[in-house]
């Protein structure tokens, strides 16, 4: 009986037992793709399984007063017993004893993708050789011109830039140059503290980017295990 | 005070690293060591004014000079500790510490390189580099170096 009347808001043909009935809050609701389901709505979708709203994912308009087919002892039922407040209060008390979302940030930070898009860097070999072999294909790609080159044989006879800027206040971080990238030279690290004190540090030459390569090497390759099976 | 300063305008609308200004401002302050006011002479013996730390000229022949840039452009430094700058390592002399890569005659006279690809996926893409001068034969994209192992005595004879 109490069961009923707490969840008497859910539709009713959900009210049937089964893995959709949800009382009070506990425990989340299984987000399952309908078409796994014997249910074959998958036809909507141009083909595709995975685009289908998850079951329940849309709820039904809640009725109004003179829509539903509630009694008025179970309306007055609900009135006087106050459920709806009895499961407001639940959910409150409910999160009172979760663990806290807050994080301290400057010493705890937030999960980041391996695939996050950072401030740029440039590789080395394990020789210590520059990766960047001046191809340019970053600098054409670019959407917002923000990489400039220029390319001359080094004395040793090998082809290097001798100027690799990177204007990072025109940058928008779309990781098109990574991706063009053949040699896997220019990357863009995980890091996004670089904040400065004036634009002109913004404007990131070739010494600043292999330090940064230097210096971010070690979380280059974690992220490049991380993401290598998808790869 | 009124002629000093006017001076000093004046200095500082045509050149503002010359040497005149440097030794007028030198009576008035001391010169600091991490900011602007360093002449080139004083610069020029200095760690910080070295190209890289394990090479002290640059390595192309268009690249500007570290010297050049500090005292050509001063302004860009105010209150910049010069030490803190960004100054890798030179790759330059780097990849000519790595030894180079002897075939021996069963390998043949192609050496194939491909940048360590199929262990770290971080390579490059595979070249094959015909050995048959008798000469270190670098990749153009590593830099690493291969030779036949029949011409390793002309070789190291050249680099003595």
């Amino acid at each position: 009986m109490l069961r009923q009347i707490i969840t008497a808001s859910v539709p009713k043909q959900s009210l049937s037992i089964g893995a959709s009935t949800r009382l009070l809050s506990t425990g989340s609701r299984l987000m399952k793709p309908a078409a796994t389901a014997d249910v074959p709505q998958y036809l909507t979708t141009g083909g595709s399984t995975q685009s289908v709203w998850p079951k329940g994912f849309r709820l039904a308009k809640p009725k109004t007063w003179e829509e539903g087919s509630e009694s008025a002892l179970s309306k007055a039922t609900k009135f006087f017993f106050l459920s709806e407040i009895a499961r407001g209060m639940y959910i409150c008390m409910e999160m009172y004893f979760r663990a806290p979302y807050t994080i301290y940030y400057p010493f705890e930070k937030g999960p980041i993708s391996p695939r996050f898009r950072g401030e740029h860097a440039l590789r080395r070999y394990p020789s210590g050789e520059e990766r960047c072999i001046a191809c340019k294909l970053c600098e054409a790609i670019c959407p917002a011109q923000a990489i400039t080159i220029e390319a001359e044989e080094r004395i040793d006879g090998s082809r290097r830039t001798y100027k690799y800027d990177i204007d990072m206040t025109k940058c928008i971080y779309c990781g098109y140059c990574q991706e063009s990238c053949p040699v896997d030279a220019i990357v863009e690290s995980p890091n996004v503290e670089y904040t400065t004190a004036t634009r002109e540090e913004l404007l990131y030459n070739k010494e600043k980017l292999l330090e940064n390569g230097d210096k971010w090497e070690q979380e280059l390759q974690y992220c490049i295990d991380a993401d290598a099976p998808y790869r | 005070m009124y002629r000093i300063s006017s001076i000093s305008r004046r200095l500082l609308s045509k050149s503002i690293a010359s040497p005149k200004f440097i030794r007028l401002n030198s009576t008035v302050a001391p010169v600091r060591k991490t900011s602007t006011g360093l002449t080139k002479e004083e610069l020029e013996g200095q760690e910080v004014a070295k190209q890289a730390p394990n090479r002290d000229l640059q390595w192309s022949n268009s690249q500007e000079s570290r010297l050049n840039v500090i005292t050509r452009h001063p302004h860009r430094f105010v209150q910049r500790e010069l030490d803190l700058q960004p100054r890798p390592y030179a790759a330059i002399e780097l990849i000519a510490k790595e030894p180079i890569r002897y075939l021996s005659h069963h390998d043949g006279n192609i050496a194939v390189c491909d940048g360590n690809r199929g262990s770290t996926l971080q390579g490059h893409p595979k070249v094959y580099i015909n050995l048959d001068q008798a000469k270190a034969h670098p990749c153009g994209y590593c830099g690493l170096r291969y030779a036949k192992e029949e011409f390793k005595e002309v070789i190291e004879a050249q680099e003595a």
